[in-house]
């Protein structure tokens, strides 16, 4: 492994340990078999920029108020 | 009434309850040929993670003794090796749960149990119900009944091929991004994944709180109508189950597809489908057109392209908090693809994760605006590609897994991110011989309405009344 590689994988397993109290290093975590693409890049992708004001639980709001006994279909 | 067939098993989950009200059949009899059936079919094809076959003889003679009242009085099932009961073994598909006695009774086998049915094995499923082929690297993949050499779909991999094999008339499966219509369709059943909270998730294993559904896997329309009757419902012991009104699913069901709009989604659903599985989703449409109902092109929401990754994120994200102590302190003990996709959850940061949640509430209400304002339900593909073999879907953790798991679940994968009821239904047979299937995608909590479209469906094509060849089992039978 070339020092730049050793360097990111140091680096990610700091990250792991300080913030997840976490043992496992970036071979184990960055695996293949999860998403290819860059979360961040999907998330943002999907969101278009208009999450500012909601927030999670309005969603089961929203799913019994579209149900047909709701909208009287 | 018509006789039942010669082996009990070979009729419809309504068929042998009638039978067993009635009293032509004992639970005695039907659950002995399910026995065999589940022993012989279920080795030969690896589906059965557990059968007591001394209790479930225990469980007929004390329902023949004082036959019960419920819709299911006597009647055999069995499901995925996940949901609770207290003092039997529950192993979740996994090594890591090897053992494993829970002391809480799954809500939803609690309704089963009041409604008289049986419950005499436990089936296998993808590990911890993280994936979408069926296989599984410590009980080996279970096998699909229409070619032993392809996959059955995945996670309720054992439901599927047992249902299909006429084994068990109904089982329990659990859907997070698929896993109970991607089994179904891959070995030729129907399955429902129903609303969010429509069913009680109480002590089935989780794997994504914000995700997961649990829903029956049945060889008809009518039987799972009959089943999800059963289960559906409010239970104060789930957080997330829906107070709402509960309909008898098993009503309105032959009123034909006469009245209904369906709509075909103009982008996302059918990109990159297969030349043969877009002829057989071709031809049923035209099936339901016939049958009297009206079809109309819908756009989708642009953000229903990313559903697929977000639904893997979250499920991630959620399983990783779940997960993480087992997965550094039994990292070995995981088959390498659900390591490294749980342990890829450990690494989304927070606030992405958040932002993913708060966009289902976004994306739900301009879904429901752009298709729901406008038609009844939606019509897809349930795959877009055909059924692959064994060894074409064995990805495992390596190249490529991302991208087979992304095109198994394209269709799947989105219903669950907008936590909308979604039916799979066969739609006929390849040129290779495996299923294929439709979906049908409907309004929060209308799942009455899919089964209505479903059921037109099934009467005009019958395609149940084939049965996979059990000879290509027989040198393991």
């Amino acid at each position: 492994m070339d020092q730049k590689a050793m360097n990111a994988d140091d680096a990610f397993r700091e990250w792991m340990k300080t913030v997840q109290a976490s043992d496992l290093g970036e071979r184990e975590v960055l695996n293949p078999a999860r998403s290819g693409k860059p979360l961040g890049e999907i998330v943002r992708d999907a969101g278009g920029g208009l999450v500012f004001d909601t927030e999670p639980p309005r969603y089961y709001k929203l799913l019994r108020e579209l149900a047909p006994a709701s909208s009287g279909k | 009434m018509s006789d039942l067939p010669a082996n009990p098993c070979d009729a419809s989950l309504v068929e042998i309850a009638a039978a067993l009200k009635s009293g032509r059949i004992s639970s005695a009899e039907v659950t002995e040929a399910s026995i065999d059936r589940l022993s012989t079919r279920g080795a030969a094809l690896n589906a059965v993670a557990g059968l007591d076959a001394d209790d479930a003889r225990r469980q007929a003679k004390e329902a023949d003794a004082v036959p019960g009242t419920g819709p299911l009085a006597g009647v055999p099932l069995a499901h995925k090796d996940m949901f609770y009961r207290p003092g039997r073994v529950s192993e979740c598909g996994s090594k890591v749960r090897a053992g494993f006695v829970p002391d809480v009774l799954s809500g939803a086998l609690k309704k089963l149990d009041q409604a008289g049915a049986l419950d005499i094995a436990r089936l296998n499923m993808a590990e911890f119900a993280f994936g979408v082929t069926g296989h599984n690297e410590y009980t080996g993949a279970v096998c699909n009944p229409w070619n032993p050499a392809h996959m059955t779909g995945g996670s309720s991999s054992g439901s599927g091929a047992m249902v299909a094999a006429r084994a068990t008339f109904g089982a329990l499966g659990s859907d997070t991004g698929g896993s109970v219509r991607l089994p179904a369709a891959c070995c030729g059943v129907v399955g429902m994944k129903v609303t969010m909270g429509r069913v009680s998730r109480y002590g089935a294993m989780p794997l994504s709180h914000t995700l997961d559904s649990v829903g029956p896997l049945t060889r008809t329309v009518t039987d799972n109508a009959l089943m999800l009757s059963v289960i559906a419902g409010y239970d104060p012991d789930d957080a997330s189950s829906a107070d709402m009104p509960v309909t008898d699913y098993t009503t309105g069901l032959e009123d034909g597809a006469k009245g209904l709009t369906i709509g075909l989604p103009t982008s996302h659903f059918m990109d990159g489908m297969d030349d043969e599985i877009a002829g057989h989703f071709e031809a049923a449409v035209d099936v339901m057109k016939k049958a009297g109902a009206t079809f109309v092109d819908v756009d989708m929401p642009d953000a229903i392209q990313y559903t697929n990754a977000l639904t893997s994120l979250i499920t991630a994200t959620e399983g990783a908090s779940l997960h993480q102590h087992w997965l550094e302190t039994r990292g070995d003990d995981y088959g390498a693809q659900t390591f490294g996709r749980l342990a890829g959850g450990l690494a989304t940061p927070a606030s992405r994760y958040l932002q993913a949640l708060n966009l289902r509430t976004e994306i739900l209400a301009r879904f429901n605006d752009m298709v729901f304002n406008h038609v009844d339900m939606l019509m897809t593909p349930m795959m877009i590609m055909h059924v692959p073999s064994i060894a074409e879907s064995d990805v495992r953790a390596g190249p490529g897994a991302s991208e087979m798991l992304s095109k198994i679940g394209h269709c799947s994968r989105p219903v669950n991110f907008l936590g909308l009821p979604g039916l799979s239904v066969p739609s006929g047979f390849t040129k290779a011989g495996l299923p294929s299937s439709v979906q049908f995608v409907g309004r929060p909590f209308d799942e009455a309405t899919l089964y209505r479209a479903g059921r037109a469906y099934e009467r005009e094509t019958e395609w149940y009344k084939t049965a996979p060849d059990p000879s290509r089992w027989e040198s393991a039978e």
